[in-house]
């Protein structure tokens, strides 16, 4: 999928998508929600308030 | 019916939806989206915003007053709408035709131009007195304050936009995966 196809599902400008990716840009809770539903994903494999792949203190402590 | 939606015309704004969707999906690589460039597009704005009164203050002639202005106002119109454009005329477009992202840098850039514009009034005041303190024939005032002030305040979210955004990455512009 193109930055621009995804724009185009999800309504926003296609550097939108660029600001996301490069985690330049924080969505709105409705946008991530969005985000996740084009992906077929929950929003929390999407979206981190850790940097993606970096274990979180929650994991660590399980 | 849809064509007129597309030419529909934005009054308070000053901008047609169909220009606003084609500044925004324009793909083509342009210099004028470098920030270098649209710095010196500011620069040379705020110069013009800044001659005019200087130009009634300081220049005698009334022939060579009246060529110079034309020359300032000519420009200043001129490098209005090419400011607009280099922003992909984001800082005087409605909601509706943008996301939340851009939604969020214009109205962040209204802010700092409001702040800008408070502080701009004063030297503008200072050649009002100045000029009225003269034998001074209504259009000078005009010319000299009236309108550079109003020609900052019609640009000035585009002049901070212009300033503060990052160049366009290649790669973006061509909206690739």
């Amino acid at each position: 999928m193109t930055r621009q196809e995804l724009a185009d599902a999800l309504g926003v400008h296609y550097q939108t998508i660029g600001y996301l990716e490069r985690g330049e840009y924080s969505p709105s809770l409705l946008l991530a929600l969005r985000i996740a539903k084009v992906f077929d994903r929950r929003v929390e494999e999407i979206f981190s308030i850790t940097p993606l792949g970096e274990a979180s203190p929650e994991r660590e402590e399980r | 019916m849809g064509t007129e939606r597309e030419k529909r015309f934005y009054w308070v704004e000053g901008v047609t939806r169909d220009e606003v969707v084609k500044s925004l999906s324009d793909q083509r690589p342009t210099r004028l989206r470098e920030r270098g460039v649209r710095r010196a597009l500011v620069v040379v704005y705020s110069g013009l915003v800044v001659l005019l009164p200087a130009i009634e203050v300081l220049i005698q002639g009334r022939k060579v007053r009246s060529y110079l202005e034309i020359f300032a106002l000519a420009g200043l119109v001129l490098l209005y709408f090419v400011l607009r454009r280099s922003v992909r005329h984001i800082g005087d477009t409605p909601d509706e035709l943008l996301d939340e992202r851009l939604i969020s840098l214009r109205n962040a850039a209204y802010l700092i131009a409001y702040r800008w514009l408070a502080a701009a009034v004063l030297p503008f005041m200072v050649v009002f007195y100045r000029l009225g303190g003269q034998e001074t024939q209504g259009a000078q005032l005009v010319s000299g304050v009236v309108v550079p002030l109003m020609m900052l305040a019609a640009a000035l979210p585009s002049v901070v936009l212009a300033w503060q955004l990052p160049s366009e990455r290649l790669e973006e512009v061509a909206g690739k995966e």
